[in-house]
């Protein structure tokens, strides 16, 4: 009997004593769970609070936010607060390494491709407004200093929208379009206005397709509701027949195995605008000049505005380069802010090869400006006015071979009556060119809309 | 601020955790508490502050006068009418003034200006506190608090000001004059807001981002299939996001010593629509069988109108809008229909139980997602494919074989899939010390990577708004 008491109390002895060990030890896994996470965070916290500030993101393009000032007035109104979380976080140790992890996550939560290798992605919203660059090349932003007159102001204007999709290839991105017909309509009554306001001028409509019309991977892409030609179609139709329309996408169809448009970018490459430009001739029965007769450069190491919004390393591990040639003629370019042109002009290269910023599409008449004159060395008396948005950029330099005067207006940052612009400059043509998405984007429509007037 | 900012993260809780700890006295950590809670409201709401604070003296006021009263039952209710009525004044002021002009405009033909209050963050759920511990007071469920610094203490502690769970003062008043908190009860805690904090910042945010690609646009082109894949991913999404919230709100109570009481039990497998109402919000639906629906008559009287009233305001409290009130009838319409009719039948179906359920919740979120009621009818019409639009298009079917991965571990994360892993790692570090160890530190690695990844996902997405946010 005692054997077996004593057997029991050594059982039940041993129990506890692993009772007491298994507790302890729980309370050593506590300690070291807690002292890892707080040390992560103090750690973290603590180089957040003594580290230095950046001021430029150039993985995202972007002046970073910096410190706010405190003030009474402004914490009352959410101002301060609003403003340091954004600074904070903008400026948080390790940045682009947590973003790089998110990446990851991202690709593995979301973005497995299919077999097609198609991978739809919401687009991010993407600050493009306010890029510029100088004479010398060097990026301007808009929220820099009183400018001198030898560097010059903003000149990108925000286009890519900001809902929508964009799908990614092995190799490319393309930003999803769909049809709508009203905005089309109204689009193509805009240019019948104007037509009706100027008897005397040749206006010609140039509608572009992007990539995903001529280079897609899958047919949905460019079918149905997706078609751009079919949207092309339908705006044209409803044009008045004495306006001239310029049929580019069978060009570039034709044209459609060569590097017409970019792959991180939404715009067509000088190549792609070239193909545009002979269409335009053909339309206007003029003749275009030959593309082996043009001196041309080349600018690499271009990821542009696609890839700012899909952050791809697709995109990133196959860069894109921007190719221009310059006109074979002289070509001497000023900028102007008002339509009347009474200001003091700023100095315009219709390509802009010291170009040192990263969005190298800027190479082409120095990007969107409110008002270009160039004037070429063909005294054939033709001069034309280009109604555009960015697209248009990489088609003006091909425009200077045929025209003496070259007059470009983008409407978003300029008013004014064109008409009367028109008249008072004795302008024979108005081009107006645009891709498709901006006949439905309200800031540049609203911005034509209010130049072409009742 | 917002649990999942970095702000908070890594400035505010860590050097309110540090202070907290150095100063040992529970005085002193009160003072700390109520301080730092504050602060934390106000960098949100730097003017309605003052709103919070004034409410709960107010409200601290009666409390006492009520105690005061008991020998005059006349006066003691008359005091309790209006300590109830004076908070929900000022919330139908902030937060459906707007809404009510807005329809009556709609009578007056728009005679009346419009009005537009901001509404201050987190009131719906402080007004419902703080009645309740006025009418527990009343009913002599929980002592009166004699200091008003203890009772702001309990209605702005910042675990649960903002998005719940609706804590009762019952709850914590214990807690509020002596808090013991060993090491392992803080890393429970820790176990309990880091999984939250990354179910927060990666699952609810990546299943809205799929929810706002699909529904969060232009229903014009939205397909079928669209539809139903986008309203899945807001199923997800609004699940999430609530729960993470009050997984948080435990995980830090726990740290700082309180117990608050679980808010949500895995309602996606609920077997009924009273089953489902038992697993989502429990602290919202509680209050509102507890200090609405019981004195009303409950199920003893008028039994149906008590349902109406309280499912009527319980969608109304989510938003001042239509569709909240139109999901709180739908929910009224089902459970009418349960506890009449097909209730009985429904709990013999095993498996059909649970999807009949997961149908009907899903409906739900169509009327708690879309506040313009022509999108809503248009979604409803589309999910039962009662539209011009196609069945099915390519960029659904891509959609859906990119967030596969989300979509499974989604599902899986409705699932008590933690109390059965939990279990599992339970009994293998029973078996001995070095299993125990093992278990141990795979805990902590699991728990370090779960703040990392939720720190890069913070970190990647520049905004990151919590969804109940509008309360």
């Amino acid at each position: 009997m005692d054997n077996s008491e004593d057997k029991l109390q050594q059982k039940s002895r041993s129990e506890r004593r692993a009772k007491i060990v298994f507790e302890r030890n729980k309370r050593l896994i506590s300690f070291c769970l807690t002292l890892v996470i707080a040390a992560t965070t103090v750690l973290i916290g603590f180089i957040s609070i003594v580290d230095k500030d950046k001021e430029i993101s150039v993985k995202e393009n972007r002046k970073l936010a910096e410190k706010p000032k405190y003030s009474t007035s402004s914490f009352f109104k959410g101002e301060y607060t609003s403003s340091f979380d954004e600074y904070y976080s903008d400026n948080f140790p390790l940045r682009n390494m947590f973003i790089s992890i998110n990446k990851g996550l991202e690709s593995l939560l979301t973005k497995k491709s299919n077999k097609n290798g198609i991978v739809i992605m919401n687009k991010a919203n993407s600050d493009m407004s306010g890029e510029g660059i100088d004479k010398d090349g060097n990026k301007v932003t808009k929220s820099s200093a009183p400018i001198e007159k030898t560097t010059l102001p903003p000149i990108e204007q925000q286009e890519v929208t900001q809902s929508g999709s964009i799908i990614l290839t092995d190799n490319s991105a393309m930003e999803i379009y769909y049809k709508n017909e009203e905005a089309l309509e109204n689009y193509a009554n805009l240019i019948n206005r104007i037509k009706n306001k100027l008897p005397n001028t040749r206006v010609i409509s140039m509608l572009v397709p992007t990539s995903i019309e001529v280079l897609t991977p899958d047919p949905t892409y460019n079918t149905g509701e997706y078609s751009q030609k079919a949207a092309i179609q339908f705006a044209y139709s409803k044009m008045q027949k004495n306006i001239y329309k310029v049929n580019s996408l069978t060009t570039l169809n034709i044209h459609r195995d060569k590097y017409i448009y970019f792959r991180s970018d939404h715009h067509w490459t000088a190549l792609g605008a070239y193909y545009g430009y002979t269409a335009f001739c053909k339309t206007t029965k003029q003749t275009a000049v030959p593309l082996s007769k043009l001196q041309r450069g080349r600018k690499d190491n271009f990821l542009g505005s696609l890839y700012r919004q899909s952050q791809s390393s697709v995109l990133a591990n196959n860069p894109d380069y921007v190719d221009y040639y310059l006109p074979r003629r002289q070509t001497t370019g000023e900028i102007y802010q008002t339509i009347d042109m009474t200001d003091e002009p700023y100095p315009l290269s219709v390509i802009a090869t010291n170009i040192t910023d990263d969005n190298k599409y800027l190479v082409f008449i120095q990007g969107d400006q409110p008002l270009e004159k160039i004037e070429t060395s063909n005294k054939n008396g033709k001069s034309i006015l280009v109604i555009k948005e960015s697209y248009g950029n990489a088609l003006v330099p091909f425009l200077c071979d045929n025209y003496q005067t070259v007059y470009v207006i983008d409407p978003r940052s300029i008013n004014g009556d064109l008409a009367t612009f028109i008249s008072a400059n004795h302008i024979n043509d108005l081009l107006i060119i645009n891709y498709m998405f901006a006949t439905s984007n309200p800031t540049f429509i609203d911005a034509f809309d209010a130049m072409v007037g009742y | 601020m917002v649990f999942s900012s970095l702000t908070f993260l890594y400035l505010f809780l860590p050097i309110t955790l540090l202070i907290y700890f150095l100063v040992k006295k529970t005085p002193l950590r009160n003072a700390v508490l109520v301080i730092a809670s504050l602060f934390f409201y106000a960098w949100g709401e730097p003017k309605t502050v003052f709103l919070l604070i004034i409410t709960v003296f107010i409200e601290y006021i009666f409390g006492i006068l009520i105690e005061n009263s008991r020998y005059d039952k006349k006066k003691c209710k008359t005091l309790l009418i209006i300590s109830i009525a004076f908070p929900l004044l000022l919330l139908g002021i902030f937060k459906y003034l707007g809404f009510f002009v807005k329809t009556l405009n709609i009578l007056l033909f728009g005679l009346l200006p419009e009005v537009k209050i901001t509404l201050p963050i987190g009131i719906s759920f402080y007004t419902f506190q703080i009645i309740s511990y006025v009418v527990d007071v009343y009913r002599e469920k929980a002592p009166v608090q004699k200091s008003f610094f203890k009772l702001l203490l309990y209605i702005s502690m910042f675990p649960q000001l903002i998005a719940g769970p609706i804590v009762r003062y019952v709850d914590i008043m214990n807690n509020v004059d002596k808090r013991e908190i060993s090491l392992k009860d803080f890393a429970t805690g820790l176990q309990r807001f880091l999984p939250g904090l990354a179910k927060k910042a990666i699952l609810a945010n990546f299943a809205g981002k799929l929810a706002t690609t699909l529904i969060g646009g232009d229903l014009a082109k939205l397909s079928t299939a669209g539809a139903w894949l986008g309203i899945i991913a807001y199923t997800f999404q609004i699940y999430f996001d609530f729960s993470a919230y009050s997984d948080m709100a435990i995980g830090m109570g726990k740290m700082f010593g309180f117990e608050f009481l679980e808010n949500f039990n895995y309602p996606y497998i609920s077997k009924s629509i009273t089953d489902f109402w038992r697993r989502w919000h429990i602290s919202l639906s509680s209050f509102f069988r507890d200090y609405v629906y019981i004195p009303l008559g409950g199920n003893r009287e008028h039994h149906i109108r008590n349902m109406l009233i309280v499912w009527v305001l319980t969608g109304f409290w989510h938003g001042a809008n239509w569709n909240f009130i139109l999901w709180g009838l739908y929910y009224f319409l089902l459970l009418v229909l349960e506890k009449k009719v097909i209730g009985k039948y429904i709990e013999k179906m095993p498996i059909i139980n649970r999807l009949y359920s997961l149908f009907f919740i899903i409906i739900g979120w169509v009327f708690f997602y879309f506040e313009d009621l022509g999108s809503l009818f248009k979604t409803l019409g589309l999910l039962f494919g009662i539209s011009s639009n196609p069945g099915i298009t390519a960029t659904d079917k891509i959609l859906f074989a990119n967030y596969l991965p989300l979509l499974i571990i989604c599902v899986i994360a409705c699932t008590p899939v933690k109390k059965a892993v939990m279990t599992v790692l339970n009994n293998i570090s029973l078996k001995g010390e070095k299993e125990q160890k093992i278990v141990g530190g795979v805990t902590i690695v699991f728990n370090f990577i779960l703040l990392l990844l939720s720190t890069a996902a913070i970190v990647g997405s520049s905004f990151n708004p919590f969804l109940y946010f509008r309360f």
